[in-house]
């Protein structure tokens, strides 16, 4: 360019830049929510970049035979979970060990996975990518693959300004999605901002709730994200220690990741091996099946006491945490107008 | 859709730094920049000669072969009798032996720097693994990460020895959290500062002063991940 094409060119590019608008909020905080964890100065929201990491989170590319994506376990109809599996299973029908999390509300979370190995939204996709029964392959191949696909040049084209793929924008995108997929307009939610009112049934359960549960599920994410021992026997098959793997602690040991309960009427099986089917199974559990040891839950050391009037009532109110609009959200679903452009709806 | 002339002002606002560079990139033609770059050389050494990759190294009974040597070298800093006089921008280097490019460093300055001593850490910090996907020499893809839990692997190292069991060794040394911190600082002092510095690493010393049998496979943070980062740090000089 000669330097006088280059100055019409940069004020030309200035003067473009003055015309082109905001898009609409892409993430807005529920006003009854706190404050996010995640960092969105380092990875800043936009529609294109939350469109490609959508239609990698649908796109079985990302393993090693082209067969599993993520939404294979976390499916949007289940709450972005594995319906119906105790354990996750991935390529080749490998079983893991563990039952995959439901996912929702993820910018509020500040670690991943049932043991917290995971320190940052950002990578959690590398685990799965990279587990052998799970995706069974590589960030590095599969930056190769989206490299040499025509549709992902154009995504990444239209998210970064440039076609190229790295490992960095890869895993920043699926975060967008995911970032994306919020959980806030439940009935509980409705409740707690004055629009709509609990049946005597469900404000009972509430109560209770909030007697027994709530110092762990802590409203209104329904999770402290802290690492507790629900006083689940080990099952010797698995032997899986939980928190203490990553920690090295023995004051670790059993102690898993508290999970939301948002959404719960969706996300079964429960507990971090889905080892109970129902939410029934769940309160005899913790009514009668809670197992000492050194590791147990402060809150639990008592026990809990419920009648069966009252485990009724209990789960009114859990379901009063079911978010039908965030179930079926088209934004959410599978992009079959990425992937087939042409087909019909 | 409707835009009030706020939005405008605060989009444009938020946009300076790239109006900014924009208008960098159309004058920066008609300046030549003063160039006073110090280039640093890293050469690996196994008794006394240039590592190869794939080499077999024979010492009486003992064999070796490194398939694969990488490390991580960040925060770089030059210093004047103890205070600094150059701090790298965004400093992290991934040496690694089998791109020999890499194993080069400019660091860019327009001044002239004085110096007589360089510090750098070996391996990544905790601010840096916590801070989620990051690109360039720290992008995941460059196999220095770990995947089925979080943070960087600062010190990477695959081989095959005959005096260890099954002969493969992988030793993937890194860990930010306590106790398992694998960082280290390396201080060097350069009595003859130039434009080109190299610094050499002795391998065989390092492999000598750790066991690796017993510990031929090293896969995440502990305590030997530790005290062969250590150890790794001491192995550092500057050639003649």
């Amino acid at each position: 360019m000669t330097p006088n094409r280059k100055y019409i060119f940069c004020l030309a590019a200035i003067g473009l830049m003055a015309f082109t608008t905001i898009s609409t909020r892409l993430f807005s905080v529920p006003k009854h929510f706190p404050k996010p964890v995640y960092d969105f100065s380092k990875n800043p929201l936009n529609a294109a970049s939350i469109t490609l990491g959508r239609a990698l989170f649908y796109d079985p590319i990302l393993s090693k035979n082209n067969t599993i994506s993520c939404a294979s376990c976390h499916s949007p109809y289940a709450a972005f979970t594995h319906i119906d599996h105790n354990l996750s299973h991935g390529i080749d029908d490998r079983i893991g060990t563990r039952n995959s999390p439901a996912l929702m509300n993820l910018a509020w979370q500040n670690s991943f996975m049932w043991d917290g190995a995971i320190n940052h939204l950002d990578m959690q996709a590398l685990a799965p990518i990279s587990h052998p029964d799970e995706m069974g392959s590589k960030i590095d191949s599969v930056v190769i693959r989206l490299q040499k696909s025509a549709l992902y040049s154009t995504l990444f084209y239209k998210a970064y300004g440039d076609s190229s793929v790295t490992g960095e924008r890869t895993l920043k995108s699926i975060a967008q999605f995911m970032l994306s997929i919020v959980s806030a307009n439940a009935k509980y939610d409705r409740v707690i901002q004055g629009k709509e009112k609990f049946t005597a049934q469900e404000a009972n359960g509430y109560r209770l709730f909030q007697k027994n549960c709530s110092s762990c599920h802590k409203e209104p994410l329904f999770t402290n994200y802290q690492f507790e021992n629900n006083g689940l026997p080990l099952d010797p098959k698995l032997n899986d220690m939980g928190r203490m793997k990553i920690s090295h602690s023995s004051s670790d040991s059993l102690k898993f990741k508290v999970p939301t309960l948002r959404n719960i009427e969706y996300s079964y099986p429960y507990m971090h091996d889905g080892r109970f089917k129902t939410l029934s199974e769940v309160l005899r559990h913790y009514t009668q099946g809670s197992v000492q040891s050194k590791t147990l839950s402060p809150a639990l050391q008592q026990g809990i006491i419920l009648s069966s009037n009252e485990k009724v009532d209990l789960i009114a109110f859990l379901l009063t945490l079911s978010d039908i609009e965030f179930l079926f959200k088209a934004e959410y679903a599978y992009p079959k107008y990425i992937f087939f452009p042409q087909a019909k709806e | 859709m409707l835009q009030s002339p706020f939005i405008i002002n605060t989009y444009l606002l938020s946009n300076m730094k790239f109006i900014i560079i924009l208008l960098l990139y159309c004058f920066n033609s008609n300046f030549v920049w003063a160039q006073n770059n110090i280039r640093f050389k890293w050469q690996v050494q196994y008794l006394g000669q240039n590592l190869l990759l794939n080499k077999l190294y024979t010492d009486k009974k003992d064999t070796l072969v490194i398939k694969e040597l990488k490390w991580y070298i960040s925060k770089v800093t030059l210093l004047q009798d103890d205070q600094i006089v150059f701090s790298e921008p965004k400093s992290v280097h991934l040496l690694n032996i089998g791109e020999p490019k890499s194993l080069q460093m400019e660091l860019k300055s327009r001044k002239k720097i004085s110096f007589n001593k360089i510090q750098f850490y070996i391996g990544i910090d905790s601010q840096t693994n916590v801070s989620g996907a990051l690109g360039g020499d720290l992008d995941p893809t460059k196999g220095m990460y770990w995947t089925w839990q979080s943070g960087y692997i600062n010190i990477k190292i695959e081989g095959e020895s005959n005096s260890i069991t099954n002969r493969d060794f992988q030793l993937h040394l890194g860990g930010y959290l306590p106790p398992f911190t694998t960082i280290q600082t390396v201080v060097l002092p350069i009595t003859n500062a130039s434009n080109e510095i190299k610094i050499g690493i002795e391998l065989d010393s390092w492999l000598n002063q750790i066991s690796l049998i017993g510990s031929a496979h090293i896969m995440s943070p502990s305590k030997e991940a530790v005290s062969m980062s250590k150890e790794f740090a001491k192995q550092f000089f500057i050639l003649k």
